[in-house]
Order: structure tokens, then C-alpha cells, then sequence
């Protein structure tokens, strides 16, 4: 279906312009509106009709920069998500190049052992893994956070990362093997930097998965290890919150997303499109 | 599954150390994932028999199968919520295909000026979901929210989305469609880029019209990838919770509780250990028919 240029701009052409922008309109304008109201009055924010044009007001994301929860938890999620991606990228190698270079007894079955794991709902760990946490001194840590999430992620991982090291000639890490290369030697000088770009990908996509992750956050802690996304929710219910500084700490939330999301736009598609998202 | 290449595919000349390393490469994730997730799901299950409190777990009573007994005839927040829950799956899922498929439609073919809008339009679907409902509950406000305001040039009266039970779990189904089509439109424009542009000429020589090409064509060759995001979004869309707590925190009442907000409430409210396992056993087995589902599936592509 490719179109020629030069060709007339038809009715067919406007409706699908016209649909598209809708959908751009519907998909953005949550974002766009939470992001806006971060920079909103209170009496704005309240206005009736909503305020559409306004003058910008900083005030909310001026008291972000002053000391308040929202800098313990900023660090939190940093921390959380870059032990995480560190972990679950080079313990998820591992696997990824055993499935992928190696045919062995019981592979394919644990593979797909491995695939099916991260479908047990994760919320039925808890239960167990809550008492266990307790008793071992976990709970509320970012170790404690770090080992759920690398566990959460390492799957999704392995499928993305087994499909970047495919994708690297064979041929070319066995001719390193035999100009005297050492296997792991074979593996670091050939192979890891010619599947850099998928394991770039998935690296970033870990990353975002557990800058993300609510769940096990906002059971597994309760004030030193406390994520972003934990502090907003805890915040939404309460009476009188400040709509403005919300928005602006979700932004914060937001922001590596909009980066990765431009970044990575071009491997969107390819990429992580094969079935194993999420 | 095209795989760059498997080399030593004899094992017989090599030492025992080279045979067992693929095993040693895999242990680390294995052990892991068998440790937080195998492992506690069989203890949960083994739990669900017992009536045991979080507060004191050491001393509970072996009750059989009562707690779930008890989850089908005495409680009406698990009843309620798993009707809910069933619900919100099913309706998300149908509208998120729909919208998901028509934007899909609408971008492919995606070429480098595409590029851009691709990504603009997957946004919802790669933020936070705590964002997604924190987002949303600015548009569902009676007096300030953007829904009322739009709503009022059709004549319609202000409505207080996030107070009545039935517009509260409108409210989550439309933001749940809403986050959830962008993963729809990722996986079938893949699939779109898989069938060959031959069909269509083909079709198109025959004098087909659009929407024949679209019946005979693109939906037959395009049920893999459909088939992929249902049975996916069904095990995930089952297990929602974070965006339930930003957006409604599961009220009003209990009206917009999910199965997950059941077993957090039975467990971390009322401290009821086993009423909570026995829920999570429950929705292990609502996702684990699908998730079957899911790697025969992928087992016969596989193969193939």
C-alpha cells in the first residue's frame, strides 16, 4: 500500500488526517492536562469553566526543589530502577545467551518455564513473600524492591535479549573462539557490542517497567523505601491535597517516559512488538 | 524462531564443565523467578486451606476448602468484585481492540514521517497507570473536570463520575481502554507489516473494494496477532490494581474493587491471611486458563 507522491489530496486522505489527529487529541490530552495543571493557581485549577489559556505559575514546581517526601522518593525510584536495570539486564543475559547459542537438555521446556512465570499474577506472591520480607528485614528496602523487580522483569528480558543476541553471526564469535579468544572473551569483545542496540533497548524498557511498577512499592513499603509512584497514590486520597504539586510530582513521573519514548521511537515497533511485551 | 545459530551441538567430545554451563547461565533467572514466583504461589495455595492471620500467622487452623466457600456465599465485596472484575476485562478488552485496531489501520504503513506520531500515540500505554488514573481523575471532577465541562456543550448535566457506583466503573473502563489501545495498535501494526502487499493488489486487480480487502485480507491474516493481544490483556487486565488506587481507590464503597484490591484489603485491612490466599488462588486460576491458552499458542508457532 504504498502511495505515490503528487497524487490529489482526496476525501479518503482527509478523513484518515482528520481520524488520526482525534486520535492523537484523545490519546494526549490526559497527559497534556495533568501536565498543565502542574503549572496552575489553586483558583484555576478549581475554575468553572475549566481554565483552557492561562499564564504559567511555577509556585508548584518551585516547592518541588525544596526538601520535602518527594526527594526521598525521587532518589528511591532512581535507585530502584538503575540496581534493577543493572541486575535483570546481566542476569538476563546469561540465560539469554544459553538459549540462544547453546542447545541443551530441558532448554526449551525452561524457557517457556521462564515465559510462563511472569504470567502467575504477581499479587499472589504477596502474600507469602510479605511474611518472608518481614522476617528477613526486607520489607521497606530498595534491596528488598530490587530483588522483586529484577524477578518481575527478568522474563520479559531473556525473550528480548535472546532475540538481540540471534540476531549476532555466529560465525563471527567462532572465528574469535579460534584466533585464540576465550569463550567469555569471544562473548565481550564480539557479541555483547554487536547486540548493544537490543540490549540497549531492553535495558531501557526494564527501566521503565520498574521506574513504573506500583504494585509491590506500594505493598512492600511504607516510608524509607518509598517509590514516586507510591507517594502519589498514598497522596490522592487525601483531604485538601494540593492538585498542583500532585501534577507536578506525576510529571516528574512522566519524564523519563517522554524521553525514552523519543529516544527509542524507532526501535517501538520492531523492537517490542513480538508478544512478550509488558 | 530464527535463531542466529546454535554451535556445539555435540556434547559427547566436551568435558563435563562445558556441558553443564548453559545450566549455570540459566540458574541465576531461574532460581529467582522460582523463588518469587513459583514458589509462593504453591505455598499460597497450600495457605488458602488454612484460616490464619496476618498478625499472628503462626497459629491457624486447617479449614479445607472452606475460605472459598466462605469468598462465594458470605461476601459480597468478593462476589461483587469479581463480577467487576470480569466486567472491566471483557469491556476494556473489546474496546481496546476496536480503537486499537483503527488506529492501527490508520498508520500503517509506518515510514519515517509516521515515526513521530507512533510514539505520541503509544504514550498512555508507557506512562505510569498511577499517572494514567492521577491524569484521569482530573477529567472525571463534578465541578472542575474536563469530561462535565465537554459533556455540557452536548446539553447533558454536570455528572458526578467518581461518586455513583455504575459512572465510577464507566469512568475506570474508559481510562483502562484509554491506556491499554496503544498496546493493541503496537502488536497489529507489526502484524499489518507481516502481509505481503501482493494480496492487496491481487485483490484490487479483482476489483475488491476497501472494505472486502479488509474482510478477506487484512482480518484473516491479522487473527495471530489478535489472538496474541487477547489472550495477553486478558491475563494482565484480570490482575489490575495500580490504576483502580490512583483513579477511584476502588470506591465509591467498594463499588470499583478488582480481585487485587480484594486480597489487599483481606490482607493489609482485616488482616485475614487466608481469605486473601484463597483469593489470590482464585485469580491465579482466571488468568491460568488463559495463560494455557496463551502457550499452546505459542508452542504452535514455534513449531512451525
Amino acid at each position: 500500500m504504498t502511495r505515490s507522491f503528487g497524487r490529489a489530496f482526496t476525501l479518503r486522505d482527509f478523513v484518515r488526517v482528520a481520524s488520526l489527529m482525534t486520535l492523537l487529541l484523545f490519546s494526549l490530552m490526559p497527559i497534556l492536562w495533568l501536565v498543565m495543571t502542574s503549572f496552575k493557581t489553586r483558583l484555576q485549577i478549581f475554575a468553572s469553566p475549566p481554565a483552557v489559556l492561562f499564564y504559567p505559575n511555577v509556585d508548584a514546581w518551585l516547592r518541588l526543589l525544596q526538601p520535602g517526601p518527594l526527594r526521598q522518593a525521587l532518589l528511591n525510584s532512581i535507585m530502584t530502577a538503575t540496581y534493577t536495570t543493572i541486575i535483570t539486564i546481566v542476569i538476563g543475559s546469561l540465560a539469554a545467551y544459553a538459549f540462544s547459542r547453546f542447545k541443551f537438555r530441558g532448554g526449551a521446556t525452561l524457557l517457556f518455564g521462564i515465559l510462563a512465570a511472569r504470567l502467575l499474577p504477581p499479587i499472589n506472591s504477596v502474600v507469602v513473600l510479605y511474611l518472608l520480607a518481614t522476617r528477613l528485614q526486607l520489607a521497606d528496602t530498595i534491596l528488598g524492591l530490587v530483588i522483586l523487580y529484577t524477578a518481575l522483569l527478568v522474563p520479559i528480558a531473556i525473550w528480548l535479549l535472546r532475540t538481540a543476541f540471534d540476531g549476532v553471526p555466529k560465525e563471527l564469535e567462532e572465528a574469535a573462539f579460534i584466533d585464540g579468544c576465550g569463550r567469555f572473551q569471544a562473548l565481550w569483545k564480539i557479541t555483547v557490542p554487536l547486540a548493544a542496540p537490543g540490549i540497549a533497548v531492553t535495558a531501557l524498557l526494564v527501566f521503565i517497567l520498574s521506574w513504573n511498577e506500583f504494585l509491590f512499592a506500594y505493598l512492600f513499603t511504607s516510608s524509607k523505601a518509598t517509590t514516586i509512584p507510591v507517594l502519589l497514590a498514598k497522596a490522592v486520597g487525601e483531604f485538601g491535597v494540593d492538585w498542583a504539586d500532585l501534577t507536578a510530582q506525576a510529571t516528574v513521573l512522566l519524564i523519563p517516559v517522554f524521553i525514552v519514548c523519543l529516544v527509542a521511537q524507532r526501535h517501538l515497533i520492531s523492537g517490542l512488538s513480538g508478544g512478550a511485551l509488558k | 524462531m530464527n535463531s542466529g545459530g546454535r554451535y556445539l551441538p555435540r556434547w559427547r567430545g566436551r568435558s563435563a564443565k562445558e556441558a553443564a554451563l548453559p545450566y549455570v547461565l540459566v540458574a541465576p533467572a531461574a532460581l529467582l523467578l522460582l523463588a518469587i514466583f513459583v514458589y509462593p504461589t504453591f505455598e499460597n495455595a497450600w495457605l488458602s486451606l488454612w484460616s490464619w492471620k496476618l498478625t499472628n500467622p503462626n497459629r491457624g487452623v486447617f479449614v479445607g476448602l472452606d475460605n472459598y466457600i466462605q469468598l462465594f456465599t458470605q461476601t459480597e465485596l468478593f462476589t461483587q468484585a469479581l463480577v467487576f472484575t470480569l466486567l472491566y476485562t471483557i469491556t476494556t478488552l473489546v474496546a481496546s481492540l476496536i480503537l486499537g485496531l483503527i488506529a492501527a489501520l490508520l498508520l500503517h504503513p509506518v515510514n519515517l514521517s509516521r515515526r513521530l506520531l507512533v510514539a505520541l500515540l503509544l504514550l498512555p500505554y508507557f506512562i505510569s497507570p498511577v499517572a494514567a488514573g492521577l491524569g484521569w481523575g482530573l477529567i472525571w471532577g463534578r465541578e472542575f473536570g474536563l469530561a462535565n465541562y465537554l459533556l455540557g456543550y452536548a446539553g447533558i448535566e454536570p455528572l458526578s463520575w467518581l461518586a455513583d457506583p455504575t459512572l465510577a466503573s464507566l469512568a475506570v473502563i474508559i481510562t483502562e481502554t484509554w491506556r491499554s489501545a496503544p498496546f493493541v495498535t503496537l502488536v497489529l501494526l507489526a502484524g499489518l507489516t507481516a502481509i505481503p502487499d501482493e494480496l492487496y493488489e491481487a485483490a484490487r486487480l479483482d476489483g475488491a473494494t476497501t472494505w472486502q480487502e479488509f474482510r478477506y485480507i487484512t482480518l484473516p491474516l491479522l487473527m495471530p496477532s489478535i489472538s496474541v493481544v487477547v489472550i495477553f490483556e486478558t491475563i494482565f487486565k484480570l490482575r489490575v490494581f495500580d490504576l483502580i488506587v490512583a483513579l477511584t481507590g476502588g470506591g465509591p464503597g467498594t463499588s470499583t474493587h478488582s480481585l487485587g484490591l480484594v486480597l489487599y484489603r483481606f490482607y493489609f485491612r482485616y488482616f485475614d491471611g487466608g481469605m486473601a490466599a484463597a483469593t489470590g488462588i482464585i485469580l491465579l486460576f482466571l488468568g491460568g486458563t488463559f495463560a494455557l491458552a496463551y502457550l499452546r499458542l505459542s508452542r504452535v508457532e514455534e513449531r512451525s
